[in-house]
């Protein structure tokens, strides 16, 4: 018997199906050539040509162009599969088809875990006081005064859930650096030393630095304008008469700090005066607010 | 004592057993409150409420075989009212509920109690992603283990619904809880 002829009875070789005389030929045959050999293995499914991989990639094309993929019947199955509801046959073809896919077997092993876990969540324990609370509102039963440090814990968990707490917080931490720390803001004598110190440098020309400045500070913001201008002019003259030098300041500044400036023998003057000393003709009245 | 015995106790005005059933139950009507209203103090304050409700009605409590879908019943309706009153005035929340809630972990070590209370709050946040007849259902099948029957009753929803609905939402669970794992290991990458 020669290949060809072999490959031709293949079929009944394997089902052993051949006449005994032409079976024992093919017997001899396959003793003394391993390409028939192999053939035949390939026949009864004991060798596979192919990889996994390429058995896989095989698999899906000829799903892909055949059933379509199974993946939706079988997480049709899958629930009952997990709980060990569906019969053999079924479970073992399910069993089958996530062995060779990753996604329905993630599914599955969340589905298992979450068998486990979700009746474990049936009971979420409470604080322990909401038996007592329950007590005292049905049956009138005094609640018993909760230890101090559960007290605490509850009214920390109360505080931290009110909506201005991260602001609060801030706040507290704000007082808490400033009282060690001590103030990072310059004190309003500090503060009038420093801003003498940049107006001295800001003179307007022909004035000397080293005279006195007079401290011209309206109080009574009652005043209209035009007695507030009347009462500045008298100055200006006055302070031009003693020879004694006016400085501008910004109108911003709040009466404390021309007193601390009056306190150190220093004065200073309102904005507006500047203008007024250099006989400026264009030099219009301050606002309401100025 | 079992469940029908203390019943038939606290029917006849029995503290003793009251106790015994507030105490038994609490964590139940509380975790199902939780799971509903997402916030620990609302649980609390609803808890207290459903079981002055069931209070007022002591003399008609149910057989044991009915009584835990009862208590479901009474906790649901009671938990939704509350939302619903919600909606209007709807409530300032600073935290994250999940970050307060405990949920009892049970583990031979600290390190499996970290470890199952970790899985545990990926399913409860995975829970809460549900919405609708699907979050319902697992909550009330998976989680309080209540039969088909009495959830369609509770629902009013056909039988055949809720069947239908129940894998689909566990699948929909399963399928959030991998999303969440990923995003949980593309953050951690």
């Amino acid at each position: 018997m020669d290949c060809r002829t072999f490959e031709e009875i293949l079929a009944e070789y394997a089902g052993r199906s051949l006449r005994p005389a032409v079976q024992a030929q093919a017997d001899q045959h396959l003793m003394k050539c391993e390409p028939c050999r192999r053939l035949l293995e390939c026949a009864q499914g004991r060798q596979n040509l192919l990889s996994e991989r390429e058995q896989e990639e095989m698999a899906d094309t000829i799903l892909l162009r055949t059933s379509g993929s199974p993946c939706h019947r079988a997480q049709a199955l899958i629930c009952d599969f997990v709980d060990n509801a569906l019969d053999r046959d079924s479970a073992d073809l399910v069993s089958k088809h996530l062995d060779h896919c990753a996604p329905c077997r993630s599914l599955t092993s969340n589905l298992r875990e979450l068998r486990e876990i979700l009746p474990q969540l049936a009971e979420v324990r409470p604080d322990e006081r909401l038996a007592d609370t329950i007590l005292a509102a049905t049956i009138g039963r005094k609640p018993r005064k909760a230890p101090l440090t559960l007290r605490l814990r509850e009214l920390w968990a109360r505080l931290v859930r009110r909506p201005r707490f991260s602001f609060e917080a801030a706040y507290v931490g704000t007082l808490v650096v400033a009282l060690f720390v001590g103030n990072p803001f310059p004190t309003v004598r500090s503060l009038s030393v420093r801003t003498l110190d940049a107006i001295s440098q800001s003179l307007p020309r022909g004035l000397d630095k080293n005279s006195p400045v007079l401290l011209l500070h309206l109080k009574s913001f009652a005043l209209n304008l035009s007695s507030r201008e009347q009462i500045v002019r008298e100055w200006l003259n006055q302070a031009r008469e003693r020879g004694e030098t006016v400085i501008a300041a910004s109108v911003n500044y709040q009466y404390r700090w021309f007193k601390a400036l009056h306190q150190k023998g220093l004065h200073s003057v309102h904005g507006f005066l500047k203008r007024l000393w250099h006989g400026d003709p264009k030099s219009k009245p301050p606002t309401a607010g100025g | 004592m079992n469940l029908e015995g203390l019943l038939e106790c606290c029917r006849r005005g029995d503290e003793l057993a009251w106790e015994s059933m507030v105490r038994q139950f609490q964590g139940r009507v509380y975790g199902l409150a939780y799971h509903y209203l997402g916030n620990s103090e609302d649980a609390r304050d609803l808890a207290q409420e459903v079981f002055v409700r069931i209070y007022q009605k002591i003399t008609q409590l149910p057989d044991a075989g009915g009584f835990l879908p009862w208590i479901v019943r009474i906790t649901r309706n009671a938990c939704i009212d509350q939302m619903r009153r919600k909606k209007v005035r709807p409530p300032v929340r600073d935290i994250e509920a999940e970050d307060m809630v405990d949920l009892p972990a049970v583990g031979k070590n600290p390190e499996e109690q970290y470890s199952e209370n970790s899985r545990r709050r990926l399913v409860y946040r995975a829970l809460r992603e549900l919405t609708g007849l699907n979050r319902e259902i697992i909550l009330l099948k998976e989680i309080q283990e209540l039969s088909f029957e009495e959830i369609a009753s509770m629902l009013k929803v056909p039988l055949g619904t809720v069947k239908s609905r129940s894998n689909r939402a566990r699948i929909e669970l399963a399928r959030k809880l991998t999303e969440l794992r990923t995003g949980l290991a593309n953050n951690s990458v």
